[in-house]
């Protein structure tokens, strides 16, 4: 804590209002300050220099970085201007770009002709270690009896829920400003909080909030009645709407009339009861509508919102989830959680929570098989779709569940958690722990089908029944797929996931924390399953007969001969995992890994595209690949931890080598899937001509980060 | 490829075979204490802060209880919810996975175990670790401290730097200059202290609200006694240390304890605009009386820099005996109770004004020694700092 000495504070007090010194005032204001210096270091094999994170294409330039060394400094202010009041501001030099060898943005050497982007000048806020006011607000405890605190300003909003208005993720930290109120009545039994939101422009349909946005806003409140310590309810409700200017009202004079571009209604009840002793309950009921205007959406129109976190039309649609956590079941040492839950298709929620939470008990799938452009067939370093982000390691770890249209994964490092959109999923999940002497086993089995399976999304024409929006095309299938579409026009899905864990400490010197897993997947898709509509579901191929924009061997078999499990989908993963941990010094803490992955995967036959893609769904482009066959990938890596009087250091070391087989389908005369036999060194494919042979795939890849706080 | 398999049988076939296993390792429970539940809110002000992650119930301490399994001495903290998973999340500073530096399965509390194992009162230590804002009764004045927080390796080193600093300041009080060797004794004295007084478990299992963790016999010294008294602390854990300042510093030592401050933020303890502002950011405490715990904690005086101070819970229910080894009269207990709310003066004695100066204080402190009520080391350590008032 540092109080200033009131003179110096006055000086500073006066040098802004740019007067004498007015000591009273600055003296009672009790000012601190804290903050911290944080540096990335990263280096990796695909020697992108982009950005200081492994990113998407959606920020230009800022693609897949993994190289670099820069410095983000925080400095966080707080004083009481008096019992009531309390202000609060964060400032902060950002990395992005700001790489050392920038030298604090005087350009990078010699490339003075370059692009404004590449040349990274210090033109280039990105670039330049440029200070960026992170966040400020006001906060007023004024002691009245209704009202606890009101907050006006930044803020992090995560005093809400996943399901309706989430936290803001980390990049974004202090990004969005708004009015909170909270307060109490009944013995503080009774809590509720309510706040107005502006809305990020990302919210809005087609990631915009139109041409007049800067008062659009979310207003999201709640009500949470606690009279005993054995239940509870909260009462939560969400209003989130993007104005515009009415077109129809030319006259300034009496000022402009307003229309509604779009508009998000949520009304949740939630509950928990622990009244049993050996069951704890605990459950949510959310309910959606969804309103937009027919013009957002056309076919002249932000690509008829093919990219977009809402629907294109209006929808509602409910979500339920019921936790069951049995506390001790039949022999001590033994717990099991279980979870039911059921996920509308057209369950919307603006602003859910994008990252950094986790709605289903479910680990779900493994991270590293989420990156969508893994780009195995071909591995072109120059085209910028498949070079982007993260490359073959993908994500550690697991994957979070998301229920929303913008699940993120932007500005992300590889040691970081994926979020997966689960729009759409319903299913159960079944988690048991158990504890014998040493050791500790963990499992999981959940079955997961889907609200999402459809056949033309619903209706007869996918070109004109789907509302959804399909971003990249590809799917969040996992391996292959992207993360942030639950929607696919055609398809017939289920899922299990069965996992198994132990845990044991080796009572060695200061005790060797052991871990094996094993995590098996079943991801099935049918897709087309009614032959009547295999010509809508592979139709739509563009410029086909157009020799000088398209080879004619990847155009795919509309209609596939009527074989309906030509399309079918199939992808089966394992998982095994060790690992053990030590305290090597009592600052020094490090986990040695070993994964192996595989995947056995059939994804329909070689006359299969990715439906309603045309030549972004070609290898060549990035957006999809060909990817049936047999995928294996080691892990070795280390993470490691170091603490030394105020300095921490931790890091993720890792080292990926393994192959992908290709493997080729067709349908034989009786319409059904058979195994091909290549005979040259390449197959057609509406992906592009394959190479038959296996290919050898590695990847090196760290990241260490360094923190002082202050 | 035709590996179509269905899972649909899994679920029963594990728990069928986790049924079969019986539990090999035999326990015994030693002891169980059971504290109210729905009184995670400290002094009865505390408001949970505006966070997803940490909602009312999952500080709230219901059930401290001891095993002796055959592999050691395990103690169980049961909290009112599940207890939450790092795995996911991401610090406040840089975007670090919290599972790589919380490791062992929890992040957002720490809990304190101050165990008394002489049962006399005053004989021990009576000062909480760094940041948490409370000291323990002197009645419960420990020999052990058991700090179960989500990163014992670095809290253990924290601590060592706290106690550098403060040895480093009396071998500066009482010399005026130190050497290099007096620091290297300085860093193995207070290597020793943290060895001796204090355990971070690194043997932790959580399964929903249950959290237990291994203790060495030999760091007790023996099997955990219903006659020892526990002093059981229940904090926010600031794993960053962001809240407010505080922070890893070594001179603003606040081990990782999540702060309170006026209003609702998500990195401290709220607190409304008409509760005072060193309210301590203790949340939970161990105590069987339901009205206890907010009365404790709101008896704190900090001008005369008397912090609130948390009694214990003996689970064979007897009371502390003075320092000459004969128990506490109820005369007496009232006297020291008195005394340690008003920052040293006994009841009865000179008015406030005059209580606080140094010579009364120092009458009560040779009256409470002469009558057994305080041990010599605490009446060395307490002359010590009222002189040092001069």
């Amino acid at each position: 804590m540092k109080n200033l000495h009131r003179v110096t504070l006055a000086a500073m007090v006066a040098a802004a209002l740019g007067s004498a010194p007015q000591v009273s005032n600055a003296a009672d204001v009790d000012l601190k300050w804290w903050g911290d210096i944080y540096m990335k270091f990263l280096d990796g094999n695909r020697q992108q220099n982009f950005s200081m994170s492994n990113n998407f294409d959606v920020t230009p330039n800022e693609s897949g970085g993994d190289q670099g060394q820069a410095t983000e400094f925080d400095l966080t202010l707080t004083g009481h201007v008096s019992k009531q009041v309390e202000f609060y501001a964060r400032i902060q030099s950002r990395l992005h770009r700001g790489f050392w060898a920038n030298y604090a943005g005087y350009a990078v050497p010699g490339k003075p002709n370059q692009s404004f982007e590449q040349a990274c000048t210090e033109a280039d806020p990105r670039c330049n270690q440029y200070i960026k006011l992170r966040g400020a607000r006001v906060i007023i405890t004024p002691g009245y009896d209704w009202l606890d605190s009101a907050s006006i300003g930044a803020n992090d909003w995560g005093m809400f829920d996943a399901w309706t208005h989430g936290k803001t993720r980390y990049i974004d930290r202090d990004n969005l400003s708004g009015f909170l109120f909270q307060g109490s009545a009944l013995d503080k039994t009774l809590r509720w909080d309510f706040a107005r939101v502006s809305s990020p422009a990302y919210q809005g349909a087609g990631f915009t909030t139109g041409d007049l946005y800067t008062n659009d806003a979310d207003y999201v409140g709640q009500l949470k009645y606690a009279p005993s310590a054995a239940w509870n309810a909260t009462l939560i409700g969400l209003y989130a709407s993007d104005r515009e200017r009415d077109p129809e009202d030319t006259n300034n004079l009496n000022g402009v009339g307003e229309i509604t571009r779009w508009e998000n209604s949520v009304v949740g009840l939630k509950g928990q009861y622990s009244g049993l002793g050996f069951v704890d309950l605990k459950g949510a009921y959310y309910y959606s509508t969804y309103n937009i205007a027919n013009s957002v959406c056309d076919s002249n129109s932000l690509e008829s919102c093919r990219f977009s976190p809402l629907p294109k039309e209006d929808t509602d649609d409910g979500a339920f989830y019921l936790n069951l956590d049995f506390n001790r079941l039949f022999v001590d040492g033994l717990s099991l959680a279980v979870q039911v839950f059921d996920i509308g298709s057209d369950y919307v929620s603006a602003p859910s929570a994008r990252r950094e939470a986790d709605v289903l008990l479910t680990e779900g799938q493994e991270g590293t098989w989420q990156w969508m452009r893994p780009d195995y067939n071909f591995g072109v370093r120059t085209n910028p779709n498949s070079n982007a982000g993260l490359g073959y390691g993908g994500w550690d770890g697991e994957v979070q569940q998301v229920v929303s249209g913008l699940a993120d994964n932007d500005v992300t490092d590889f040691d970081e958690t994926v979020a997966f959109s689960v729009i759409g999923w319903k299913g159960v999940t079944l988690v048991p722990k158990y504890q014998l002497g040493d050791w500790e086993f963990s499992g999981e089995y959940s079955y997961i089908d889907f609200n999402t399976n459809w056949q033309a999304c619903g209706g007869q024409d996918k070109d004109v029944d789907c509302i959804y929006p399909r971003m990249e095309g590809t799917h969040a299938w996992g391996y292959g797929g992207d993360t942030r579409s639950p929607y696919a026009p055609y398809q017939d899905r289920q899922m299990e996931i069965f996992a198994l864990k132990a845990k044991y400490t080796l009572d060695v010197g200061s005790g060797i924390n052991l871990m094996a897993r094993y995590k098996y997947i079943s991801d099935e898709d049918d897709r087309v399953t009614k032959s009547s509509l295999l010509t809508d579901a592979y139709d739509g191929y563009p410029n086909f007969g157009d020799p000088g924009q398209i080879n004619p061997d990847w155009v795919p078999n509309i209609g596939l001969g009527g074989c309906v499990t030509c399309d079918d989908r199939e992808a089966y993963y394992d998982t095994y995992g060790i690992s053990a941990g030590y305290q090597l010094t009592s600052d020094l803490y490090a986990t040695l890994l070993y994964e192996l992955h595989e995947v056995d995967l059939v994804d329909g036959t070689v006359d299969v595209a990715p439906v309603g893609m045309g030549f972004e769904g070609a290898n060549a482009y990035g957006y999809a690949e060909y990817l049936t066959g047999d995928t294996t990938k080691n892990r070795v890596g280390m993470n490691f931890t170091y603490f030394l009087s105020g300095l921490q250091v931790g890091g993720t070391i890792d080292y990926f080598w393994g192959d992908y087989d290709p493997v080729f389908y067709t349908n034989d005369v009786d319409g059904r899937r058979v195994k091909l036999s290549p005979a040259g060194d390449t197959v057609a494919t509406p992906l592009g001509n394959i190479p038959v042979s296996s290919v050898d795939l590695s990847q090196y890849r760290m990241k260490v980060w360094l923190k002082v706080v202050f | 490829m035709q590996r179509r398999v269905k899972f649909s049988c899994l679920p029963g076939l594990v728990a069928a075979a986790l049924l079969l296993v019986t539990r090999a390792a035999g326990a015994e429970v030693l002891f169980s204490i059971e504290d109210p539940k729905g009184d995670d809110d400290g002094s009865g002000a505390l408001l949970y802060p505006n966070r997803d992650d940490l909602e009312p119930g999952d500080l709230d301490l219901v059930r401290f209880s001891a095993e002796e399994r055959d592999d050691g001495v395990w103690f169980v903290v049961e909290m009112a919810q599940p207890i939450r998973s790092p795995v996911g999340r991401v610090t406040q500073i840089g975007q670090t996975a919290i599972d790589r530096i919380a490791r062992n399965g929890f992040y957002t509390f720490n809990v304190d175990i101050y165990i008394d194992t002489d049962r006399t009162s005053g004989a021990g230590e009576t000062g909480a670790v760094p940041g948490r804002g409370v000291t323990i009764d002197r009645d419960f004045a420990w020999e052990k401290a058991i700090v179960l927080t989500p990163r014992p390796d670095t809290a253990r080193t924290m601590l060592q730097i706290y106690y550098d600093q403060e040895y480093e300041a009396e071998l500066k009080a009482n010399k005026g200059r130190t050497s290099k060797e007096d620091l290297a004794a300085v860093e193995g004295r207070s290597e020793q202290h943290v060895s001796d007084r204090y355990f971070f478990p690194t043997k932790v299992r959580v399964a929903t609200r249950r959290i237990e963790f291994q203790v060495p016999p030999e760091f007790l010294g023996d099997v955990p006694s219903k006659a020892w008294g526990y002093t059981v602390i229940v904090t926010g854990c600031d794993i960053e240390e962001t809240g407010r300042p505080g922070l890893f510093s070594p001179s603003r030592q606040t081990m990782m304890t999540m702060p309170v401050a006026r209003g609702l933020q998500s990195s401290q303890w709220g607190i409304r605009g008409d509760v005072d502002e060193a309210t301590p950011p203790v949340v939970d405490i161990l105590e069987t009386d339901q009205d206890a715990q907010a009365k404790v904690l709101d008896d704190y005086d900090m001008v005369a820099g008397r912090l609130a101070a948390v009694p214990g819970v003996a689970p064979d229910g007897n009371v502390a005996v003075a320092a000459s080894g004969k128990p506490l009269t109820t005369d007496q207990a009232a006297r020291m109770d008195q005394a340690s709310r008003s920052g040293g003066a006994a009841a009865g004695t000179p008015p406030a004004a005059e209580r606080r100066t140094v010579p009364a204080r120092l009458r009560t402190l040779n009256q409470l020694l002469e009558d057994g009520l305080i041990t010599q080391a605490e009446y060395n350590e307490l002359r010590r700092k009222i002189l040092a008032e001069l």
